[in-house]
């Protein structure tokens, strides 16, 4: 008999708990003093924050501790989906808590959260994966990778940006009086390669170049397509800007890509550090008030008044270490 | 003492007041109350708090406004009319009232009249405002602030509550969702089509100002319902003094309603549900929702309310004409941008309902010192030109309702030459303006400048005309913007809230001009107002609406920075423009970079990183691609 991977169902595994219902808590949009998130079922976990409730209307049996594993138990987009909560939470009706019976490491719940999330198929709208039915999903014995795995050296582009990063420069040495000059003095402004994204063919995974739009999500970047054979894509270390759609969403490109519609690229007239080209991507982006549906910024982008590479403050230069150093330590733990 | 004395005292001071006459539709109630709701709210209410019934001495209900009450309540002794904590019901006058007024809050906007003292010189009356749905008290006091200490006739009780902020807050929801409800009432029952909607309601408005018509339409037949509609129009018409020809302008859009065989002899299905039709129906639900508004509030547009509420269910003509209705509280921005006074001369040539000429209507007449400047106002200072018949008649009726200003109203062509040369006579001093928006792309000359144009031709040299146009106004390149300057001067341009104008999405901005001065001339910089954020938000039900009462502040503070030219870093700037410049406050102000901080920079570093990880997990990672692509190379 071979049943080297005994399963178990989800309530031999852990309490469930339901949350909350909204109906009589007051729900703010903002974090405030002495208020928890609030969560509800959502597709990615990002989307899971629905507010901010008062620890006080909710009280604390319903507040679970940071790295507890929820369910969705609700909703045609979002049922069965489950994260691990990266801080102190309550939750609401539509999603359930699992509390686990035993001793659990935060990368066992991860697996479990997985596993979870990977019988959504057997749910729908209509039959919801809540009371029994959430109880009785099998779940598989953890295997023992689980808990080896560390995060260090999975994520190579850290130690790329990294070696991105400039040193830290002395203060007194810059100049600090505030001068502005005009976009077009620091950059050459082209427009973009200008394709159209549905004229062509999405990459296979690995392969291809990135494909730049106008959005404000993922860099600005909207898809990965093949190469064409006759239009070179434009070369790396320069800044896109959107011209229309999320009006001037600026961003660094670090690799080659392809445009679409109504977007600019800024290429430094003199060579610039990675760390002041996302300098200037922010700068760009001050400028978002001066634009609406109405009004576009084909036209103005040359001329909108950025700070002068003399007026750049002392802590953009070596920040990206800074953070990437923050982030590896926030991973490791 | 005998607090039967008082009351009859009480007794004597509402009849002669008035309240007792026949046919007010007032009812005084005494000790009791048949109105079902009273009884109910009452039930619990007796003053020693044991759960019984209790019943203030006097309750004044009236017909017209079933949602207020006045509560009366009497103590002989003038030493027993106010406790110091307003906790004794038993014993104190005002105690007392209150106490009824708190539970009658519930449902009705409640004044309550204290009463103590058994001799007409010693009596001692104290009136407070018990707004519906809030337990806050005030203490009444009239227009200028002074408290309230007598009895006062019905008519001033009910214009004093009504003009208490709450009060007309309540009253403007209850409003909105009365319009929803008749939306649904007549595209479920009448079938009539969205233009012909907000006639009805106007219509029925004018028919109530006859006296015979409001008094007797609930007992006449369904079949003569429509004629005796139309009849009490041209009465009305008829009375006003209005020009011949234009009553008939005024009227043809109303036969059509009169005629309409939806609203006729009911149907055996609909019979049985509206046994008196449904135009009937109609008609008395506007006589108790919205009759005892217009009374009051003269300067609330119900017809403009009416028109855009009906035009939100559906696709109607709010896009193919280009008609968007200026919200209420621009109308008003625009009075004070334009300092209307009694001496001012008002045009506004695109009037639709008439909603900015009853804004400056309403601020000239709060200026007006004596009865001679009021009657000059209605009768000389506001002229409006609308060219739909429809529209026309809307806004004819929506001043009609008001008593006033009708004469000067023109139904044609705002670029007929008979009436523009009519209108140079009247030499007006301010114009204001919503054109039509967006017609421009299938006639050139019916581009919203072109408008702007014929307006501030029609003033005086040197008056103020004021239009709010669609943002592409400001910064297109368009040959009219040239001749424009020829003529005028762009003394100041404001953007406008994105929505504002929500449902129907269109940016815009607010474009000054000082009239008859050639722009070169004027040498002047233009100031541009960065007015981006009017306090409104957007709700579920009721559109956008200054949810936090933040319009006030805000409203005096952009006048106030207008009027005095005042530059704000990301607020306001002054620009010296041309013709070919963009005339827009987004291309002058300046950015404070100084917002932003490390913090925000840091921010934008994490959402580099992370799309970096993101790369990393979604398996395209660009290191482990670059390797890819050289070894194809190699």
């Amino acid at each position: 008999m071979r049943k080297e991977n005994p399963v178990m169902t989800l309530d031999e595994l852990f309490d469930v708990r339901n949350g909350v219902a909204s109906s009589r808590l007051s729900i703010s949009h903002h974090p405030a003093p002495n208020h928890v998130p609030y969560l509800r079922p959502a597709k990615t976990q990002q989307r899971t924050i629905a507010g901010w409730v008062p620890e006080s209307e909710i009280g604390s049996d319903n507040i679970y501790p940071e790295g507890t594993l929820f369910v969705s138990t609700d909703g045609a987009g979002s049922h069965s989906y489950s994260y691990v909560s990266k801080f102190r939470f309550a939750c609401n009706s539509n999603v359930a808590v699992l509390l686990p019976k035993r001793d659990m490491s935060v990368n066992e719940k991860l697996y479990y959260a997985r596993c979870i999330s990977m019988n959504r198929h057997k749910f729908s709208y209509g039959r919801k994966p809540k009371g029994d039915r959430l109880k009785q999903i099998e779940l598989p014995t953890v295997p023992d990778w689980v808990n080896e795995k560390i995060f260090k050296n999975n994520f190579s582009s850290l130690s790329r940006l990294m070696s991105l990063s400039t040193e830290a420069i002395d203060i007194t040495a810059t100049d600090q009086t505030e001068t502005f000059v005009s976009v077009s003095d620091l950059f050459n402004v082209f427009y973009g390669t200008n394709l159209e994204l549905n004229a062509l063919e999405p990459a296979e995974n690995g392969t291809g170049v990135n494909f730049v739009s106008r959005s404000s999500k993922n860099n600005g970047i909207s898809a990965r397509v093949k190469l064409l054979p006759d239009i070179s894509p434009i070369q790396g270390g320069v800044l896109t800007v959107a011209g229309g759609g999320s009006v001037l969403e600026t961003f660094l490109q670090l690799e080659p890509f392809y445009s679409g519609f109504h977007l600019f690229y800024l290429v430094p007239r003199e060579s610039m550090c990675a760390e002041e080209l996302l300098y200037y991507a922010s700068c760009i982006r001050e400028n978002r008030f001066r634009y609406s549906y109405g009004r576009q910024a084909n036209r103005t982008l040359g001329g909108l008044k950025i700070p002068a590479r003399s007026s750049i403050p002392h802590w953009v230069f070596g920040s990206l270490a800074k953070i990437v150093e923050q982030v590896e330590i926030d991973l490791k733990t | 003492m005998n607090e039967r004395i008082t009351e009859n005292l009480v007794r004597d001071k509402l009849r002669s007041l008035g309240y007792t006459k026949p046919d007010n539709g007032i009812t005084i109630e005494e000790q009791k109350s048949e109105i079902a709701k009273v009884k109910s709210l009452l039930s619990k209410a007796s003053k020693n708090s044991k759960g019984n019934a209790g019943y203030p001495e006097f309750i004044v209900s009236n017909l017209k406004d079933t949602a207020f009450l006045i509560v009366i309540e009497c103590k002989s002794d003038v030493k027993k009319h106010e406790s110091s904590n307003r906790d004794r019901p038993i014993e104190y006058a005002v105690d007392g009232v209150l106490h009824y007024a708190r539970f009658l809050s519930k449902h009705y906007t409640v004044l309550a009249v204290a009463v103590s003292g058994s001799t007409l010189s010693n009596m001692k009356i104290s009136n407070f405002l018990v707004p519906a749905e809030s337990s806050d008290v005030k203490l009444l006091v009239n227009e200028s602030e002074v408290v309230v200490s007598d009895i006062l006739p019905y008519d001033d009780y009910y214009r004093l509550a009504s003009f208490d902020p709450e009060v007309a807050k309540k009253r403007h929801s209850d409003l909105l969702d009365f319009s929803r409800e008749l939306h649904e009432l007549i595209w479920a029952k009448a079938k009539i089509s969205e233009e012909d909607k907000p006639l009805l309601v106007s219509g029925t408005l004018i028919a109530f100002m006859d006296q015979s018509f409001i008094k007797t339409f609930e007992s006449l037949p369904a079949e003569d319902l429509q004629q005796a509609w139309l009849d009490a129009i041209k009465r009305q018409l008829n009375k006003a003094d209005i020009p011949k020809a234009k009553i008939d302008t005024m009227l043809q859009p109303y036969s059509t309603i009169a005629v309409h065989p939806n609203l006729g002899r009911p149907d055996s299905k609909t019979a049985k549900e509206y046994p008196g039709g449904v135009f009937k129906e109609i008609i008395s639900r506007i006589c108790n929702n919205v009759w005892p508004y217009i009374s009051v509030y003269h300067d609330f547009d119900v017809v403009g309310q009416f028109y855009g509420e009906f035009l939100k269910y559906t696709a109607g003509d709010k896009k193919s004409l280009g008609i968007v209705l200026t919200p209420r509280h621009i109308t008003e921005l625009f009075s004070m941008l334009a300092n209307v006074t009694p001496e001012s001369k008002v045009l506004d040539i695109c009037a639709g309902t008439g909603g900015f000429l009853i804004s400056a209507m309403q601020h000239m007449l709060k200026k007006a010192v004596t009865d001679e400047e009021r009657v000059e106002i209605k009768r000389n200072c506001l002229i409006g030109i609308e060219n739909n018949p429809k529209m026309f008649a809307l806004a004819a009726s929506n001043m009609l309702l008001r008593g006033d200003g009708k004469a000067n109203l023109h139904q044609a062509s705002c670029f007929d030459e008979s009436v523009v040369k009519f209108i140079k006579g009247k030499k007006p001093s301010i114009g204001m303006l919503n054109p039509p928006y967006s017609q421009s792309k299938s006639d050139a000359e019916l581009h919203e400048l072109y408008f702007v144009k014929q307006m501030l031709d029609c003033l005086k040299p040197g008056g103020v005309g004021i239009a709010i146009v669609p943002m592409s106004c400001a910064i297109v390149p368009n040959p009219v913007r040239e001749e424009l300057m020829k003529h005028h001067t762009l003394d100041a341009v404001m953007s406008m809230p994105q929505e504002l104008f929500y449902p129907v999405g269109v940016v815009t901005c607010i474009m000054v001009w000082t009239a008859g001065v050639p722009h070169a001339d004027s040498n002047l910089k233009t100031w541009f107002g960065y007015w981006r954020d009017d306090g409104f938000v957007k709700t579920k039900h009721r559109g956008r609406i200054d949810q936090n009462d933040s319009w006030p502040t805000i409203r005096d503070r952009w006048v106030e920075t207008y009027r005095n030219r005042e530059v704000h870093l990301g607020e306001s700037t002054t620009h010296m423009v041309t013709a070919d410049d963009e005339w827009c406050a987004e291309a002058y102000i300046e950015t404070d970079y100084s917002s932003l901080t490390e913090e925000v920079f840091e921010a934008d570093l994490k959402r580099f990183i992370l799309f970096n990880l993101m790369l990393d997990v979604q398996g395209g990672a660009s290191v482990k691609n670059e390797e890819g692509e050289s070894g194809n190379d190699a």
